[in-house]
């Protein structure tokens, strides 16, 4: 960990706590805002998922549909096939999520920069394609969870609350830790980190595999939730394009981003626009547009700017105050130096 | 919004913000001329495609149950145990996508209180609709979904859905039957997708052919988006068959269509199933007269009032299969009001018991029955392209145009 | 698998190239990729259906307005937008394109609809014979466009004063701006080229095939394809990459069968991609600053 202990194992602390309140929520809220918070945490779980590869490792993949998908079918297939209860079948598909991730680190992390992109987007192709055709899953009619075997709905909000929380859990130790450290100086500048021993593709790599196992642990999330699924949903592109637009909007690499990212878009844009349709469309396309031309940091990084000059107004202010010690500021010129 | 209605009129009136409907029910209940319903509104949820690829079929389907829910409402309303009570009705738009189907699903009941849903149209979107009625105990009833592909999706059997629409098995019987109307070779093509649709038709169409004398002498499987068919209708041409069945989706029928114009291969009868249903003639343009679907209802098929609301729909939808949309939603108010009223009540499970024993019930799509499966099935006949009309050209008692052979459109 | 399967599917490669052109030269001199590429496609498509509904000509002569104006638009969009996020970081213009193919889809969607639009011609509707093969009018009309554009974009930038300046600006745009080429004013007409060439390409796939807003990004995913298996910003060997997707899709459609079509082409892509040096895009390249690193991380609470 770099940094203080003391200060991640509060960060920590601070994230069981909302947990906890979550956990308390299911009957003591309406069922309408529990069904919004619902979908909001499988949002914030999915973008943390893409933000641990896109945002803190800067590799921007198209293909994390993929294994939104299959973490989704792994738990329909070990449920039904297998008859496996539930807690573990999310799990299992987590697992899958993890495994398939480190398969196809192979060919994909050897491309850089767009051509990972591209071939990202090429690997969610071919995954849908093949979902479609695969007799053993259901091909393109998809499967049934029975409905009796599905936590209840309570129970399931509780389930899905545990996985958001662990995945900003993940990302925030992610980003206190030496790995995180390495992952982001690989991001920057990866001739620099691998001339300082740092092995990008190792790095690319264990991030590439615990974003897809996060993200296969909320496509379990989702199958549980819909019970019914089927390729061109589960596989679709559309999981990969919101989960970045998210992140995007709400500060790439940062801890809060993809949440306030998640609520922005999710409950702002498509829930609160349902009735504007055309709005809500070209909306999420003027959004990242501006943050990305205006403020790359995303919301997160609006505010850390803003807080930073507030500082500043604030401290200069009070050397003002006090010529006597105006002198302070010339050490800062030295140091640049 | 969507513009995309059949027959190129634009779909007017079809704001889908909620508020505005359940307003227009309301307003419309107060300014009737008879007895106005009095007691609390009963809430009907519907989550409809009214964006996104399917969105061509939110319009219409939106439009029967808005003028069903008005219709009931100037004559009264329900009698819900003696009292007359107005329909309300909420509309959400699902944006053609089965996660919102689920989520809007949900929010109709939690939040808007609705006691009984309405479903829109397609498996995969009627699917998870009904997995959320079985799920929160609310009845509710779909039309415009193949029942053999709904009633598949549930091992266990519906308990709070139903589906009224025709059965595929029945329905892949029609092309037959249809295209024993003029002289052919009884060879057939199949031109498949692999969407789970393609799949399950072609499945039967290869079962029934020989039943009624057809055979099937190749087929061609494709994934959606496939944009190069001509070495696929090279090889139906070489088998001469006169009859072409293609389960594809839009974009991939017309794209055939114009492979075989240019490769000059004219069956005597041709059937884009599933993309020709609505705006073919828009899509394919000249190359889409002649062709045929199956369609649902007829001036003749036994429906009661179902002229008046095609009528009164037809100069906004068209003559053909999106106005046969409208009567079929329309008429799935009915069955509704109907439950409600023989339940006496609106909680849930007294209409969705009342619901399940609907018998020989006259609507304006046809005479509806819900078996013990949940489905409703009604008669399947032929329509055929023709300009921007899709007349009925069989059963020959209920034709009101003749089938025209071999395909104009695709004429060399 | 017959020969004149084979000889369709290289033809309607043409296609393909045209659908590419515009998105290798724009990776090829500005080193960017337009994630909105698929957007401009069927905005070309759409503007034609519009200008064939008013005046029934055929459609390729819409391409005399649909042309300039989708020109003059991509120029202004990546002068006054994209321009200034190209030395801000990697990712800034294919986040802001990406932004673009939102909006435009959103856009095209709220105009048109989703279902199909397609424009009608003779030349789609018709095959010819050659040798003994039934070759349709379409795939010659796209192929010999495809010809006739690449030989005309290889001409200009090996031929002319412009050509040579644009090839210097991508190549060294720190030099070339001290010898007095205005890179800005290069990157808008480059910009502005690559997108009517798109149109192009999306007028013939409207007549032939046709257009719905949900196209965008499998039309980008195959310009992606044919680019990098012709080379990256290599001209000439768009060419070569339309044809080679049009024979793979076909071969393995008639040998197959076309549900593999896709995958097979997209294997074939991830494979190209290993295989091929880490390309001409190099990443370290200096003219583009990183975005700046952020400090650690603090849980706000």
């Amino acid at each position: 960990m770099i940094g203080s202990t003391r200060r991640t194992v509060g960060g920590v602390a601070v994230l069981l706590v909302i947990l906890g309140v979550l956990l308390y929520l299911p009957g003591h809220i309406g069922r309408g805002p529990q069904e919004i918070i619902l979908n909001l945490l499988i949002w914030v779980g999915i973008a943390q998922g893409w933000n641990i590869i896109g945002g803190i490792g800067g590799q921007l993949s198209l293909g994390h549909s993929v294994f939104v998908g299959a973490g989704g079918y792994t738990l329909a297939m070990l449920m039904i096939q297998s008859g496996l209860g539930w807690p573990l079948a999310i799990v299992g598909g987590g697992v899958l999520s993890a495994v398939l991730a480190w398969l196809l680190a192979f060919p994909l992390l050897r491309l850089a920069g767009v051509y990972f992109t591209i071939g990202s987007s090429a690997v969610a192709i071919i995954a849908l394609g093949w979902m479609v055709t695969w007799e053993w899953t259901g091909e393109a009619r998809g499967l049934n969870i029975p409905i009796d075997s599905l936590p209840g709905r309570n129970l399931k909000f509780q389930v899905i609350a545990v996985l958001a929380v662990l995945s900003c859990i993940a990302v925030y130790l992610v980003l206190r830790s030496s790995f995180g450290l390495r992952l982001m100086a690989v991001r920057d500048d990866e001739g620099a980190a691998s001339a300082l021993g740092v092995s990008p593709r190792r790095v690319k790599g264990q991030a590439f595999v615990l974003s897809a196992f996060l993200t296969g642990l909320m496509g379990s999330a989702v199958a549980i939730n819909q019970a019914s699924i089927e390729p061109y949903s589960m596989f679709s592109l559309k999981w990969t394009v919101t989960a970045l637009v998210m992140v995007i909007v709400g500060g790439m690499g940062t801890l809060w981003g993809p949440v306030i990212g998640a609520f922005i878009i999710y409950y702002l844009v498509d829930r609160s626009l349902e009735d504007q349709p055309v709005v809500q469309a070209l909306l999420s396309g003027v959004l990242i547009i501006a943050v990305i031309s205006l403020a790359p940091g995303g919301v997160v990084g609006l505010a850390r700017s803003g807080y930073a000059k507030v500082r500043d107004v604030a401290r200069r202010s009070r050397d003002a105050a006090t010529p006597a010690t105006s002198t302070a500021n010339v050490p800062e010129v030295s140091e640049r130096v | 919004m969507t513009l995309a209605a059949c027959g190129g009129s634009s779909g007017g009136g079809t704001s889908s913000s909620a508020a505005a409907s359940s307003d227009a029910a309301s307003a419309s209940a107060s300014a009737s001329e008879t007895t106005a319903p009095v007691g609390e509104p009963i809430v009907l949820g519907t989550s409809l495609p009214l964006t996104g690829p399917l969105g061509v079929f939110g319009p219409p389907i939106q439009a029967g149950y808005e003028q069903a829910v008005k219709a009931i409402n100037d004559a009264g309303g329900v009698d819900v145990g003696g009292t007359m009570r107005p329909l309300s009705l909420v509309v959400k738009d699902n944006k053609s996508d089965p996660t919102v189907v689920t989520s809007t699903t949900k929010s109709l009941i939690t939040d808007d209180g609705a006691v009984a849903l309405l479903g829109s149209v397609t498996p995969p979107l009627t699917i998870p609709f009904s997995v959320v009625a079985d799920q929160e105990q609310i009845p509710a009833l779909s039309g415009l979904t193949p029942t053999l592909a709904w009633k598949g999706a549930n091992a266990a059997g519906w308990k709070y859905a139903y589906d009224v629409f025709i059965d595929e098995v029945e329905q892949t019987t029609v092309n037959f039957l249809a295209s024993d109307l003029v002289e052919t070779n009884k060879k057939v093509y199949l031109f498949m997708d692999t969407e789970e649709d393609g799949k399950a038709m072609g499945a039967l169409w290869e079962a029934q052919a020989g039943k009624y004398g057809y055979t099937i002498v190749g087929r061609s499987d494709f994934p959606p988006g496939t944009t190069d068919f001509s070495q696929f209708v090279q090889k139906a041409k070489a088998t001469g068959a006169d009859v072409v069945i293609a389960q594809v989706i839009p974009p991939d029928a017309v794209a055939l269509w114009k492979s075989m114009k240019a490769l000059k291969y004219q069956p005597k009868t041709a059937w884009p199933e599933k993309a020709g249903v609505v705006g073919f003639n828009q899509s394919a343009g000249p190359l889409a007269e002649g062709a045929s679907t199956f369609g649902w209802w007829a001036p003749k098929n036994g429906n009661v009032g179902g002229q008046a609301v095609y009528d009164a729909n037809k100069a906004q939808f068209g003559e053909g299969l999106a106005t046969a949309g409208v009567i079929s939603s329309y008429a799935m108010v009915q069955v509704m009001a109907d439950a409600i009223s023989r339940a006496g009540s609106t909680d849930p499970d007294a209409i969705n018991k009342a619901l399940g024993e609907t018998k020989d019930l006259a609507t304006v799509l046809a005479v509806i029955t819900l078996g013990a499966d949940h489905r409703g099935v009604i008669p399947a006949n032929a329509v055929q392209w023709q300009g921007a009309a899709q007349p009925i050209v069989w059963p020959a008692d209920q034709a009101t145009a003749k089938l025209m052979a071999p395909v104009p459109g695709l004429a060399p | 698998m017959s020969a004149e399967a084979l000889v369709n599917g290289a033809l309607l490669g043409g296609l393909y190239t045209l659908v590419a052109l515009g998105l290798s030269l724009v990776f090829g001199i500005m080193r960017v990729v337009n994630l909105a590429h698929g957007i401009i496609v069927i905005a070309g498509a759409y503007l034609a259906v519009v200008i064939t509904r008013q005046v029934p000509v055929d459609p390729l002569l819409t391409f005399l307005v649909v042309g300039p104006a989708i020109f003059v638009i991509a120029a202004l969009t990546q002068r006054l937008l994209l321009q200034r996020l190209l030395g801000q970081s990697l990712e800034a213009p294919l986040v802001a394109t990406f932004g673009l193919l939102l909006v435009g889809q959103g856009l095209f969607t709220f105009i048109f609809g989703t279902s199909p639009l397609s424009m009608t011609a003779p030349w789609a509707q018709s095959s010819v014979n050659v040798l003994g093969m039934s070759i349709l009018t379409l795939n010659l009309v796209a192929f010999a466009l495809a010809v006739v554009v690449i030989v005309a974009t290889q001409l200009v930038l090996t031929r002319t004063r412009f050509g040579t300046a644009l090839r210097a600006s991508a190549i060294d745009p720190a030099t070339a701006s001290t010898l007095g080429v205005n890179i800005n004013r290069m990157h808008a007409l480059t910009f502005g080229a690559a997108a009517a060439i798109a149109a192009l390409a999306g007028i013939v796939y409207g007549t032939g095939l046709s257009v719905n807003p949900s196209d965008a990004l499998p039309l980008l995913v195959l310009g992606f394809t044919v680019v990098v298996m012709g080379g990256v910003g290599n001209i000439p060997g768009t060419l070569v990459g339309g044809v080679l997707v049009g024979i793979v899709a076909a071969a393995v459609g008639g040998l197959i069968g076309p549900v593999y079509s896709p995958i097979a082409v997209n294997v074939l892509l991830l494979i190209l991609l290993l295989v091929r040096p880490r390309g001409l895009f190099v990443r370290t390249a200096p003219r583009k600053p990183r975005a700046k690193a952020p400090v650690n991380e603090e849980v706000a609470a």
